[in-house]
C-alpha cells in the first residue's frame, strides 16, 4: 500500500503550530492545568483551623499532631495572639486552645474543658472540628484508662511487675486498637462505589485520568474537522482519483492516530512520573484503546455534519454531555443506580471505573472499528 | 431533434452506449448514447439540473450508470474503474485545492493519489505552463480567484491524462484569466488531450469546442458540429442569425417546433 499520503499528512501536522496545540495541548497540556486547579481547589476545601498548645506536653503534641495529619483539616500552629488575629480576619474557621495542665488532666481521668474552643459569627465547621479533637482526645483518655485498669489488676493480683513498663505497654497496645480506624466505626454501605469498581481501581481517584479523558475526547473531535472541512469537493475530486477516498480516509487517519498516540505516551509518561499513576503496561493498553474510540467516534459525527461551525459546536456539547454522564468530571455514576448501569456504554467507562481489561474491552474495540467503517460508507454514499 | 449515431467506432476514447443514471426514482441521465474522439474538444450543454454534471461524475468513475456501457480509451468503467481514474483529470466547478497548503504542496499532494510518480520539476514545469511558477511557495488562500482556477486545472494534469473532463472550470472569474485558460486548453487538445467541456458560456463553447452535445432533463437531444446544429434547426424553420444565437435555440426548455420570444 501506499503510504504517501500518510506522510504528507504527517509532515502537513508538524508544519502547522494550531495541529500540534490541537493534539497536544488540549488532552496534556489542558490535563495538567486545569488538573492542578483542580487539585488546587480540593486543598481549598481543607477546614483551616489554628490550634494553641499551652501544655507543650507530650499528649498536646500527640494530640496537634494526629489533627494535622486529618485529611479535611489545614491546621496552624500558632501563638494565641496571632490566633485571635486570624479568627478575626476569617483566616482560620475557628481556634483550639490546649489548655496548660491538659496531660495532667487526661492522665487522672478528667478531660472535660482541657480544650478551649474561639469562635467567630462566620464559623461554620467549628461543630466538625470540634468532634474529631474531641475522638482523638477520647482516644487519649481511653488509652490511660485502659493502661491504669491493666495496672490496677496487676496489683490487685499480686503480680509482680514494672508498674510503669506495665502501664507503658498497655497504653500502646490499646493505642493500637485505634488502627486502621478508630473502634467502633460503623461499617457504612458502599455499594455503589463497589459495585462500579471505582474505589478499588485506583484509576479513577485522580482528577488528572479524568480530565484526561475529556480533553482526549475533544481533542480528536477538534482534529476530525478535516472531514467536515473537506467532504464537499475535496472529497468528490479524490474518488476521480487512482488511489481514491478510501485510502485518503485510511491515511489521515492513521497520521492523526499516530500524533495521538504519542501524546498518549507522553500524557502517560508524565503521570507515572509525577506519581498521579502507577506505572501499570495495562492502563497504558486501556488508554491507547479509549483513544481509538474517541478517534472513531469523532470520524463518524464528523460524517453527519457538513457545516464547520455547527461541527464544532454540536462537538463541544456532545464532548461535554459524554463527559458528564462518562465520569470525566466526577464519579457520576455513584448518584444512582441508573447512571451505574449507563455508565458502562461510556468508553470513559474502561480507564475510571474498570481497573483491568475485561469484556468491555473488546467490544469498545469492535464497536470503534464498525463506527469506522460506517462513516467511510457514509462518506463514500454521499458523492 | 436528432440523437448522435451508437454505432460503435474503434477509435473512440470516449465511448457511451444507452446509459442511464436514477437519483432515486428521478432519471438524472436517460439512454444517453455517445462516442468522442482523440483530440477532440467536447462541449457539454443544458439547463441546470439537465445531467452534465451527473455525466462527468460517471465518465470520472466517481458514479456508476445504473445501466448501459462505459469504455474509456478501451477500458470497462465498471470493471475497471480504478485504471479509468488513471486514465482521465477531473477539473470540478468549485476549486478542489487546500487553501492552507502552498501552491507546491498542492501539487504534491495531489500527485500522491496518482499511480505514476512525480517529481518536483516536473510539477514546477506543470505549475509554469499555467503560469504559477512566481507563486510555487505561496498559499492558495492568498492567490486570486483566476490563479486558483489554473492551479484547478493543474492539479488535474499532474499524472499527464489522456482525458481532461471539465466543469464549467472558468465560472466566476475575469476576461483575462478565462482567456489564458480557454488558450491552454485549446492547446492541450492540440497536443492530443480528449477534453469533455461542460459549461454554460456560448462564447466558450464556440472558441473550444469541436463538438457539442445538449442535454435536457437527463436525455442527450443533440450532439454533432456547430454546423450540424445549423442545419438542424434549419430543417426545423429556424434562421439564427448569429452562433450564439443557435446555441440559445438549442437550450430552450421548449420544443423548438415553438416561436421563441427571442427572435
Amino acid at each position: 500500500m501506499n503510504l504517501s499520503i500518510a506522510y504528507f499528512k504527517i509532515r502537513e501536522i508538524l508544519l502547522h503550530p494550531l495541529s500540534l496545540v490541537l493534539i497536544f495541548f488540549i488532552p496534556l497540556g489542558l490535563t495538567l492545568i486545569v488538573g492542578h486547579l483542580v487539585e488546587k481547589g480540593q486543598k481549598q476545601l481543607e477546614i483551616p483551623i489554628a490550634i494553641i498548645d499551652e501544655d507543650h506536653s507530650d499528649f498536646s503534641r500527640l494530640l496537634v499532631e494526629r489533627i494535622s495529619g486529618q485529611a479535611k483539616i489545614h491546621l496552624y500552629q500558632v501563638s494565641g495572639e496571632k490566633a485571635e488575629r486570624m479568627l478575626l480576619r476569617n483566616d482560620v474557621d475557628s481556634v483550639f486552645v490546649i489548655k496548660k495542665g491538659f496531660q495532667k488532666r487526661l492522665l487522672t481521668g478528667e478531660r472535660e474543658q482541657s480544650i478551649e474552643v474561639w469562635i467567630s459569627p462566620f464559623s461554620m465547621a467549628e461543630g466538625i472540628v470540634r468532634e474529631v479533637i474531641a475522638s482523638e482526645t477520647a482516644r487519649l483518655t481511653s488509652d490511660v484508662k485502659a493502661a491504669d485498669w491493666v495496672v490496677k489488676v496487676y496489683k490487685s493480683l499480686d503480680i509482680q511487675m514494672d508498674s510503669s513498663k506495665t502501664w507503658n505497654a498497655a497504653y500502646d497496645y490499646t493505642d493500637s486498637q485505634w488502627e486502621p480506624e478508630p473502634l467502633m466505626t460503623i461499617q457504612y454501605d458502599q455499594l455503589y462505589l463497589e459495585e462500579s469498581g471505582a474505589g478499588k481501581s485506583g484509576f479513577g481517584d485522580s482528577p488528572y485520568l479524568r480530565l484526561w479523558t475529556f480533553f482526549t475526547m475533544l481533542g480528536c473531535f477538534l482534529t476530525s474537522d478535516w472531514i467536515v472541512r473537506e467532504k464537499g469537493v475535496l472529497f468528490f475530486r479524490i474518488q476521480s482519483t487512482y488511489h481514491g477516498l478510501v485510502s485518503y480516509l485510511i491515511q489521515n487517519t492513521v497520521a492523526l492516530f499516530l500524533f495521538h498516540l504519542f501524546q498518549t505516551l507522553l500524557t502517560f509518561y508524565i503521570f507515572v512520573k509525577t506519581n498521579i499513576i502507577q506505572m501499570r503496561p495495562e492502563l497504558l493498553l486501556l488508554m491507547f484503546v479509549y483513544l481509538f474510540v474517541c478517534l472513531s467516534f469523532s470520524i463518524w459525527s464528523a460524517s453527519f455534519i457538513n457545516q464547520i461551525g455547527s461541527y464544532y459546536i454540536v462537538s463541544f456539547l456532545f464532548v461535554i454531555i459524554i463527559g458528564i454522564l462518562g465520569g470525566s468530571f466526577f464519579p457520576v455514576q455513584e448518584f444512582s443506580s441508573t447512571l451505574l448501569k449507563l455508565s458502562v456504554i461510556f468508553p470513559q467507562n474502561l480507564l475510571l471505573s474498570s481497573n483491568q481489561m475485561n469484556i468491555q474491552t473488546p467490544l469498545f474495540i469492535s464497536g470503534a472499528i464498525v463506527l469506522w467503517i460506517l462513516a467511510i460508507r457514509r462518506l463514500w454514499i454521499k458523492r | 431533434m436528432d440523437t448522435c449515431d451508437s454505432e460503435v467506432v474503434d477509435k473512440a476514447m470516449i465511448q457511451i452506449e444507452n446509459v442511464s443514471k436514477f437519483y432515486g426514482k428521478k432519471p438524472s441521465l436517460q439512454g444517453v448514447t455517445l462516442k468522442i474522439e482523440k483530440g477532440e474538444v467536447f462541449g457539454v450543454l443544458g439547463p441546470n439540473g439537465a445531467g452534465k454534471s451527473t455525466l462527468l461524475s460517471i465518465l470520472s468513475a466517481i458514479s456508476m450508470p445504473a445501466s448501459g456501457r462505459v469504455e474509456i480509451n478501451g477500458l470497462d468503467l465498471k470493471k475497471q474503474a480504478k485504471l479509468v481514474r488513471e486514465q482521465i483529470g477531473y477539473v470540478p466547478q468549485d476549486i478542489a485545492l487546500w487553501e492552507h497548503l502552498t501552491v507546491k504542496d498542492n501539487l504534491i499532494f495531489w500527485s500522491k493519489f496518482s499511480k505514476r510518480r512525480v517529481s518536483k520539476e516536473e510539477l514546477f514545469e506543470l505549475c509554469r505552463t499555467v503560469r504559477l511558477q512566481g507563486k510555487w511557495n505561496e498559499k492558495v488562500s492568498s492567490l486570486s480567484g483566476g490563479m486558483k482556477r489554473k492551479l484547478n486545472i493543474a492539479a488535474a494534469l499532474i499524472h499527464n491524462p489522456d482525458i481532461l473532463l471539465m466543469d464549467e472550470p472558468t465560472v466566476g472569474i475575469d476576461i483575462q484569466s478565462k482567456l489564458e485558460i480557454n488558450q491552454y486548453i485549446r492547446d492541450l487538445a492540440r497536443n492530443g488531450k480528449t477534453i469533455v467541456y461542460s459549461t454554460h458560456d456560448m462564447s466558450e463553447i464556440l472558441y473550444l469546442c469541436n463538438r457539442i452535445g445538449v442535454l435536457k432533463s437527463g436525455v442527450l437531444q443533440f450532439s454533432g458540429t456547430i454546423a450540424e446544429a445549423r442545419e438542424m434547426v434549419k430543417r426545423k424553420g429556424f434562421l439564427p442569425n448569429s452562433d450564439e444565437e443557435l446555441i440559445y435555440l438549442l437550450l430552450q426548455d421548449d420544443s423548438l417546433e415553438k416561436p421563441l420570444p427571442y427572435f
